[in-house]
């Protein structure tokens, strides 16, 4: 939690600033710094992709199981096409995927999690209740099966993941909701007659902020994470779209021949889920949790 | 004791009917015909007919859910569709067998290396081993199994030629030559969990170590090895107890990846493969296993909890 508490009514914009505060003191822990550098990266890499790529990502060429050189630094694959290309252009699926995701679970799990502490009572018991179900099985497992419905594809990834998200981040918005609900500032809206809508929207949610920006960069990494590995298992986006999972599904039938097929996109995958783990780590030490 | 462990059951009974409820419909509702499929797309309307009567496909939904439960409890699972004439229930079996076998390898060599790494770490927290702790878990918890594997695979098959890429086992060879096609997998599925335990572990001791009854009984002035000993690490390991199990129900479910990496016939990727093969009669009974499996491992570590802990055996409030 912020800190200092303001017992007077600060404008609402003061208060999403405060939520926020705490990414200044982010200098301070080199590890997540060291996060944030690495997304920093990412981001960077993906908003350039169509300027440092030489390739196209679907462009065939004779050129096969070429290993990596001047022309081709990540070397080619099974139908020529440049690896380097499809792991830069890989970035923008994996980004827009797990950013979908992540946020699709973050408005789910807040409003379920912040309605169920504010209401308390039966609507409280109502939604832990669905939320344990949810949680009481393998998200992976979920994900197959939904997926085995739904039929493969970048939206079913997003809906599946974002789901998966919901009850977990329900969960830590459930508990932040608490530790604020009965402070003075909420009093004090609820005695000027103020809706609940606004109450929880401009009262509560800013000063959840923190706890929600920790628990977002957790699920950014797992949404990295999970997406990877249904691309892996055929269920996620469908080719030829270059994503990290399925290049490397794909490369193991040549790792004989061209393990670096395999060897780029997994360092991408890697990477960026070290680099959201990292910066999670350095939130949750700044805003001093401990869970 | 016995009211809450009763009231436990009942809750884990009714996961599993409202679970079984929800596998059964969805897996029904999934397009394709059964009947076209078993018979190939030529079959003529007469004989589709007589396939469904025999099936029971024209049947009311609730009756069909029905007498697939009562398969269930009388141990039949039916019959494969994509695997003509092979019975789900020796086939399940045999899949599970071989991940619990997996499943157990892996719980070998997590469960000392992140009690005693999450210890150390904890006693000392932001010492420099804390800190490569803290390090290399977070690096282990990022990369998924099947990089891990693949990694793996890449060293010690392709490069060295020690151990075998691929993991289809067969028991009927015997047990020993069996043994070095699970090393690989095993390796691949213990790196995440080994990670996740190991930290919270370490937060555990932690958290504990900062308590009031620590302090209360350092300064009753017991010396720092009784006060770990006797309290430190006695709370401090519970909660591990519970986040084991809840690993344990994973590694059935969710080894999906590590079994698909190695080719290792478990049962996850006998499920990933039905729902791919439109298997109903095997995505049905498979999922059921899994799901069953995760809740019973889920009631019994709160019941095995309550034991351990007596604090929370009426209400365990906050989890």
């Amino acid at each position: 939690m912020a800190e200092s508490t303001p017992n007077l009514a600060p404008s609402f914009w003061e208060r999403v600033k405060s939520g926020f505060s705490y990414l200044v003191r982010l200098r301070e822990k080199p590890l997540g710094l060291a996060g944030l550098v690495i997304i920093l990266f990412w981001i960077a890499i993906s908003i350039l992709a169509p300027y440092i790529t030489p390739y196209g990502p679907t462009n065939f060429s004779t050129d096969k199981f070429f290993g990596p050189s001047l022309q081709h630094p990540f070397g080619t694959d099974r139908w020529g096409r440049d690896v380097f290309t499809r792991v830069v252009i890989g970035s923008r699926t994996a980004f827009s995927l797990a950013l979908s995701a992540t946020l699709l679970g973050l408005v789910g799990g807040t409003a379920l999690g912040l309605s169920a502490a504010y209401f308390g009572g039966w609507v409280e018991e109502l939604l832990g209740r669905l939320m344990d179900i949810l949680m009481s099985f393998p998200a992976l497992l979920i994900a197959m099966f939904v997926l085995g419905v739904l039929g493969p594809g970048t939206i079913n990834v997003i809906i599946v993941i974002g789901i998966a998200h919901t009850p977990r981040i329900g969960r830590v918005a459930r508990s932040a909701t608490l530790q604020v609900k009965n402070q003075e500032f909420v009093e004090a809206a609820r005695v000027r007659g103020e809706s609940d809508l606004y109450i929880m929207g401009a009262e509560i949610l800013p000063n959840i902020l923190d706890t929600l920006g920790v628990e977002a960069a957790i699920r950014f990494a797992y949404s990295i994470f999970l997406s990877a590995s249904l691309g892996f298992l055929g269920l996620g986006v469908q080719p030829p779209t270059p994503d990290w999972g399925l290049m490397i599904s794909e490369s193991r039938s040549h790792l004989q021949v061209a393990p670096w097929l395999a060897i780029f996109p997994a360092l991408a995958i890697a990477s960026m889920v070290l680099g959201a783990n990292f910066l999670a780590e350095g939130l949750e030490e700044v805003t001093g949790g401990d869970q | 004791m016995l009211a809450y462990s009763g009231k436990r059951l009942l809750q884990a009974i009714v996961s599993v009917a409202v679970a079984s409820i929800i596998i059964f419909l969805v897996a029904e509702a999934l397009p394709g015909d059964v009947a076209q499929m078993i018979l190939g797309q030529f079959a003529t309307e007469e004989s589709l007919q007589a396939l469904r009567e025999k099936l029971k496909l024209n049947e009311p939904l609730h009756v069909r859910y029905f007498d697939w439960l009562a398969g269930v409890f009388r141990g039949d699972l039916g019959t494969s569709l994509s695997k003509t004439g092979v019975k789900v229930r020796p086939l399940l079996l045999r899949r599970a067998r071989n991940s619990l076998i997996l499943a157990a390898g892996a719980m070998i060599i997590i469960i000392p290396i992140s009690f005693l790494l999450g210890i150390i770490a904890g006693l000392r927290p932001g010492s420099w081993f804390d800190r490569l702790i803290s390090i290399t878990t977070l690096g282990l918890i990022s990369f998924p199994s099947f990089i891990t594997g693949l990694v793996l695979i890449l060293i010690f098959s392709v490069q060295l030629g020690w151990l075998p890429a691929s993991s289809s086992i067969d028991l009927s060879q015997g047990w020993l030559r069996q043994i070095p096609k699970l090393i690989l997998p095993i390796l691949a599925l213990s790196g995440v969990m080994l990670g996740y335990i190991t930290r919270h572990i370490r937060a555990s001791m932690v958290k504990v170590l900062r308590s009031d009854y620590t302090r209360a009984a350092t300064l009753k002035g017991l010396g720092r090895r009784t006060v770990i000993t006797k309290h430190v690490l006695r709370n401090a390991l519970l909660p591990a107890v519970t986040v084991i199990a809840i690993n344990l129900g994973w590694l059935l479910g969710g080894a999906v990846v590590v079994e698909a990496t190695f080719g290792y016939p478990g049962v996850a990727r006998l499920v990933l493969n039905s729902i791919q093969h439109r298997d109903v009669p095997v995505m049905e009974a498979g999922l059921l296993f899994v799901v069953t499996a995760y809740i019973t491992v889920n009631f019994g570590t709160d019941l095995l909890y309550t034991l351990l802990d007596p604090r929370i055996r009426y209400d365990r409030g906050e989890s």
